[in-house]
């Protein structure tokens, strides 16, 4: 019960707010440019389908700046001083920011996937389930960003989180990039394991990324996905953990 | 001060000081320092001081926001921040920080959630709490619509839904008009005689004579003197305030 009472404030919270209106609305603004594109364009139909497989990528950092922001306010004025005081354990509020944040993501992410698709059958673009596959993967990359930034947004400033939810992203999606050239000869060892470590805190979200597989029609096998989903899996229960072990080691020193 | 008897004491800040950093790697600066405050069943203690002089911070450790440096808080024999004694403590605080797209009902039906109330009782408690705090057009409003004075009723709301023993109050007369402002008192002194007790700073000296039994009074961290709200009279009376504004009249604009 206490779980849900977090997870529904953070909920009623963000999707009140006139924030997530205009993110939704954007996101509609450049699908319509991208839509206007692909008329005058050659090969069209996939602009629209690269512009939009991108454009979730950008909202889904875009949606989690935000409410990360809102976590980080929440902390700075004392707001949930009132939550402290009662008796609500860290695993408790934890798990009810990280529901809370999940249940707006789906929301958002379901909203702005049938925009997409109605958008995508109004140009006659044959729908299939590897749609249904890449979405929900890049669902999962919204998620892991998600846990990520939470976490993060215990000991930082909006302006630092903002900074660091994007490169996470940038970075996650070069991750395996910096780990080849980490491995390369002409490196300094100080700088090899700079990098390898990057790899190896960093999740590697090109796993999840099946863009290129939707596009070119690729067939993705059965082990690329359950290797997905557990890589996913495992990164939302790491981000958890270290949130939970902060906010236990940190909730009674909020000054 | 009358002897307190150590069976009756509800919640005992314990040699506690507390010392916090201004801003990411700098040097902690002290704010509290070897606080020793009972609070007695039945009891309303005044804390009293200038701006700065500790009085949230002790509220909010006696609150279990705040982690002591050195020293403990206790509440009824055991560490305040342990979760299940804290269904037992209602607070107030000074700013009230409201969740501003929430709903007032919401609120309320979050934060009465979070005590552990069930869904039932909370339903009755809301509603009765709701119609004796005269917030019953507000009930559906948003709480960014709401000012300074009705945030303070609301916040009252909060602090007493769940039926604590103790009551923690950061400046609670504050933004309200004389109307609430008698409820307010009229309301602690009904909670006193029920057995509750009370620890609240205020900055209104009629308002500490009215509701407190006691008076704690704070300078830069330290507990300078504890005393009956009787002798409390006398502290001011002796005060040298009015001699330090004649100093001001020695220098004409």
């Amino acid at each position: 019960m206490k779980i849900t009472a977090i997870a529904l404030t953070v909920y009623k919270e963000a999707i009140r707010d006139k924030i997530v209106v205009i993110l939704i609305f954007a996101f509609i603004l450049i699908l319509a440019f991208f839509h206007i594109m692909g008329k005058v364009s050659i090969n069209g139909d996939r602009l629209i389908q690269t512009a939009g497989l991108y454009c979730f990528g950008i909202f889904g950092i875009l949606c989690n700046i935000y409410l990360s922001i809102n976590f980080i306010q929440e902390i700075n004025s004392k707001r949930f001083f009132l939550i402290l005081v009662r008796p609500v354990s860290a695993f408790q509020f934890v798990s009810g920011k990280c529901l809370g944040m999940c249940i707006l993501l789906l929301n958002i992410f379901f909203l702005m996937s049938v925009i997409w698709i109605v958008l995508l059958m109004s140009n006659n673009i044959k729908i299939n389930p590897l749609y249904a596959l890449t979405l929900m993967f890049i669902f999962a990359e919204w998620m892991i960003i998600a846990f990520a930034s939470l976490f993060f947004s215990l000991f930082t400033t909006p302006l630092v989180q903002s900074l660091i939810v994007t490169a996470f992203y940038f970075v996650g999606h070069h991750s395996y990039d910096i780990y080849l050239y980490s491995q390369t000869k002409n490196i300094q060892a100080i700088m090899k394991n700079i990098l390898t470590g990057i790899y190896y805190v960093i999740p590697d979200l090109e796993l999840l990324n099946f863009r290129y597989s939707l596009i070119y029609n690729e067939i993705i096998s059965f082990e690329q996905i359950s290797h997905a989903l557990l890589i996913t899996l495992a990164w939302l229960f790491v981000f958890f953990t270290a949130s939970y072990i902060v906010f236990y080691m940190k909730r009674a020193i909020y000054a | 001060m009358k002897n307190q008897n150590d069976d009756d004491i509800i919640l005992n800040w314990q040699n506690v000081s507390y010392s916090a950093r201004s801003s990411f790697g700098t040097k902690k600066i002290p704010i509290l320092h070897n606080i020793n405050i009972q609070l007695n069943k039945s009891t309303t203690l005044a804390l009293i001081g200038s701006n700065g002089a500790g009085k949230t911070t002790t509220l909010l450790l006696g609150a279990g926001v705040l982690r002591p440096t050195c020293g403990s808080v206790f509440l009824y024999n055991t560490p305040v921040s342990d979760i299940p004694v804290k269904k037992r403590l209602g607070f107030l605080a000074e700013i009230q920080h409201s969740y501003k797209n929430l709903k007032l009902n919401e609120w309320l039906s979050m934060l009465g959630q979070l005590s552990g109330i069930e869904k039932k009782t909370l339903t009755k408690r809301i509603d009765i709490l709701i119609d004796l705090l005269e917030l019953k057009t507000l009930y559906k409003r948003g709480l960014k619509t709401f000012s300074k004075g009705q945030l303070q009723r609301a916040s009252l709301a909060q602090a007493i839904l769940h039926d604590p023993d103790v009551l923690i109050l950061d400046e609670p007369m504050s933004g309200l008009d004389s109307y609430w402002r008698y409820h307010f008192t009229s309301f602690l002194k009904y909670f006193k005689s029920k057995g509750g007790s009370i620890i609240f700073s205020s900055h209104v000296l009629t308002d500490i004579e009215e509701i407190a039994d006691y008076v704690a009074f704070i300078e830069k961290g330290t507990i300078k003197w504890k005393a009956d709200v009787s002798d409390f009279a006398k502290f001011i009376h002796h005060s040298n305030i009015r001699k330090d504004f004649k100093r001001l009249e020695s220098v004409t604009v």
